[in-house]
């Protein structure tokens, strides 16, 4: 087990400097629906038997590396379903645990992980993209998908033929004179067997 | 004087200029792609690779008795290894005279039939190896859903195919071959595969559909996802029987039996590793997520990520563009890849730093004495006008700890896919 998990308790989550995200939506514990929070201060709590043997509920890190990651709030319902199921399909075998447990209370989830510096303006317009995309249907959601995957399909056959075309000779095998070393059967010209006998001042014989 | 021969007329002629075709390879962003591109490739003969393991741990503890007693005797840790062993891959292209001379140049033709042919030859090795890399190591390709009419099979993802390829049905894995069938044409969509004859006698729904020349025995092909994200007891990874080394040998799993995919799923996924591993261990492996584009709309269904529509609409003129550089594709905040060759209804969490290739044979052409072209002979002995051309490579893939991944599965899908 990692020295850096923590056993005791979730530390204070540390807020975006000066964001109030309020406005776009309150959870029914008055709280914001969207928060902004540095990663290495968020934990989630995790349970199940521990390579020490000890089965408990540690809270852990949740985000890889520092930076500052978007989230939102989901009911208990959204995140993990109803309880019944959850109490069966999330318990683990060999603790007896839930591996998280049922978050009466709903949960923050990621949404997205700027990049580092993270202005109020880019958390602003990443949660307006996360609201707009929920209007969209599942098939325009599809297709979306498809024309994605052609384009880079597209991509990748575009950059295989300019390969493909930078290894051959200029103007596939047209004739051509601006590449002297280009010839095609039809510019061949056909030198005498061998040369003249000439003179002493180096004219011809005949 | 007799009849001028080649050697006599080789000054005028012109040579085939290669490629560098190797470079192609990198550029798909499917699971092949990166793991071409990010994890280690050992460069092998044919003999087998030995990838060792430390499994069991070793040592007796006891109280005893300093007086004089008897302290017992002691033992230590076991090591095993697993066997690798490169898998040949052959694809096979062919066109004739024709064909090639009647589209040669812009004049005949829109496009170079051979140039196009070979482009089109690059990318067809990439998916056979995209598609087999989610098997479970025996080049199983999908199993056969349904049968209908006489040549129309449905299987659980056409991707996995592609037209024009042999496939070759089983029973089981080393049970009964039924035969080998052509498709004719995949039908992704709808996840069926019409073929150029009717399917062999026999086949039924749950039949395998293995790769054309494959052996139809467990561990005898290129060694995928499902061989080693597996939480199976019974089989083996590369060899090693899971059976001797109980639940050293297995994958961690989380089982959403047919529900529908919650944020809570992948919260558990990421635990089971951080339990497993340390809580930071899955970040320093390079955690990916892979998974097809069903469990990609199912984790949009969430309504957390940024959307590939909303993506779309991103234009220059934004403010900020920062999307444009980093798709925001994240699955419980790690990596999220798609490829349309992932098994439906499944996720698998990949710690891509313990994979790794063993190659005897990189992605190339099949050449013979600087030769990649072949011709065919006729039944009279003399040529038959069309050309031969096969991409070929010898390579498995490994996996140096398995407990070190997770996948999710039954994951419900999402209306539409």
């Amino acid at each position: 087990m990692s020295a850096i998990a923590i056993n005791a308790g979730p530390l204070e989550v540390q807020h975006y400097p000066g964001a109030n995200l309020r406005g776009h939506g309150i959870n029914p514990l008055g709280n914001p629906v969207y928060r902004c929070v540095w990663s290495e201060s968020r934990l989630h709590c995790v349970g199940g038997k521990w390579p020490d043997g000890i089965c408990e509920y540690r809270w852990i890190p949740r985000y890889p590396g520092g930076s500052w990651v978007l989230e939102k709030w989901l009911s208990a319902l959204d995140f993990a379903g109803p309880r019944i199921l959850y109490d069966i399909s999330m318990r683990d075998e060999e603790s007896g645990l839930l591996a998280i447990p049922y978050p009466v209370n709903g949960e923050y989830e990621h949404c997205y992980t700027f990049p580092s510096p993270c202005t109020i303006s880019m958390v602003e317009r990443v949660i307006e993209w996360i609201e707009a995309g929920r209007k969209f249907t599942p098939a325009q959601l599809a297709a979306a998908h498809l024309e994605a995957h052609n384009a880079s399909t597209e991509a990748w056959l575009n950059r295989a033929s300019d390969i493909w075309k930078e290894s051959q000779q200029a103007f596939g095998n047209a004739a051509t004179n601006i590449a002297p070393s280009k010839r095609t059967a039809d510019k061949v010209q056909l030198d005498r067997p061998s040369p003249l006998p000439v003179k002493g001042d180096g004219k011809p014989f005949v | 004087m007799s009849e001028a021969t080649n050697s006599q007329a080789l000054a005028l002629q012109h040579e085939l200029v290669r490629p560098n075709l190797p470079l192609m390879y990198q550029q798909d962003d499917t699971l092949w792609g990166m793991i071409k591109e990010t994890t280690e490739v050992e460069v092998v003969s044919s003999r087998p690779t030995r990838v060792p393991m430390e499994l069991l741990a070793g040592g007796k503890p006891r109280q005893g008795n300093p007086d004089g007693g008897d302290i017992g005797l002691g033992s230590s840790f076991t090591t095993d290894f697993g066997t690798l062993v490169p898998v040949y891959i052959f694809m096979a292209w062919q066109y004739t005279k024709l064909a090639e001379i009647s589209t040669g140049n812009k004049q005949k033709a829109i496009e170079d039939y051979v140039t196009l042919t070979q482009k089109r030859a690059m990318q067809g090795i990439n998916v056979v190896m995209e598609s087999l890399i989610q098997g479970d190591g025996s080049n199983t390709l999908d199993t056969v859903v349904g049968t209908s009419g006489t040549n129309i099979l449905t299987v659980n993802n056409g991707n996995a195919f592609q037209d024009n390829w042999d496939i070759d049905i089983w029973s089981a894995l080393g049970g009964t071959k039924r035969g080998t069938v052509t498709i004719q044409s995949v039908d992704a969509n709808n996840k069926t595969l019409y073929l150029t004859g009717p399917f062999p006698a026999g086949t039924v729904a749950n039949d395998l559909i293995l790769l054309n020349g494959s052996a139809g025995v467990a561990g005898s092909g290129i060694f995928g996802i499902k061989a080693y994200q597996n939480n199976s007891i019974t089989g083996s990874v590369m060899g090693l029987p899971r059976a001797s080394y109980p639940g050293k040998l297995s994958t961690p799993t989380v089982n959403a039996a047919n529900a529908a995919l919650t944020p809570a799923m992948a919260r558990r996924s990421l635990a089971q590793i951080q339990i497993a591993l340390g809580v930071k261990q899955p970040d320093e492996l390079d955690l990916i997520y892979h998974m097809n584009v069903d469990m990609v709309a199912a984790w949009e269904d969430t309504g957390l990520n940024v959307t590939q529509v909303i993506q779309n609409q991103i234009t220059g003129q934004n403010s900020v563009d920062m999307l444009k550089k980093s798709p925001p594709k994240t699955f419980a905040g790690r990596k999220l890849v798609t490829s349309i060759n992932a098994a439906p209804g499944r996720i698998d969490g990949l710690c891509l730093k313990n994979w790794f290739r063993v190659e005897n044979q990189p992605i190339d052409f099949y050449e013979v004495g600087g030769q990649t072209l072949f011709p065919v002979y006729g039944g009279s002995g003399g040529l038959n006008t069309s050309t031969l051309f096969y991409y070929w490579t010898g390579v498995n893939i490994g996996n140096q700890n398995v407990r070190e991944g997770v996948y999710l599965q039954n994951v419900s899908i999402p209306n539409g896919y």
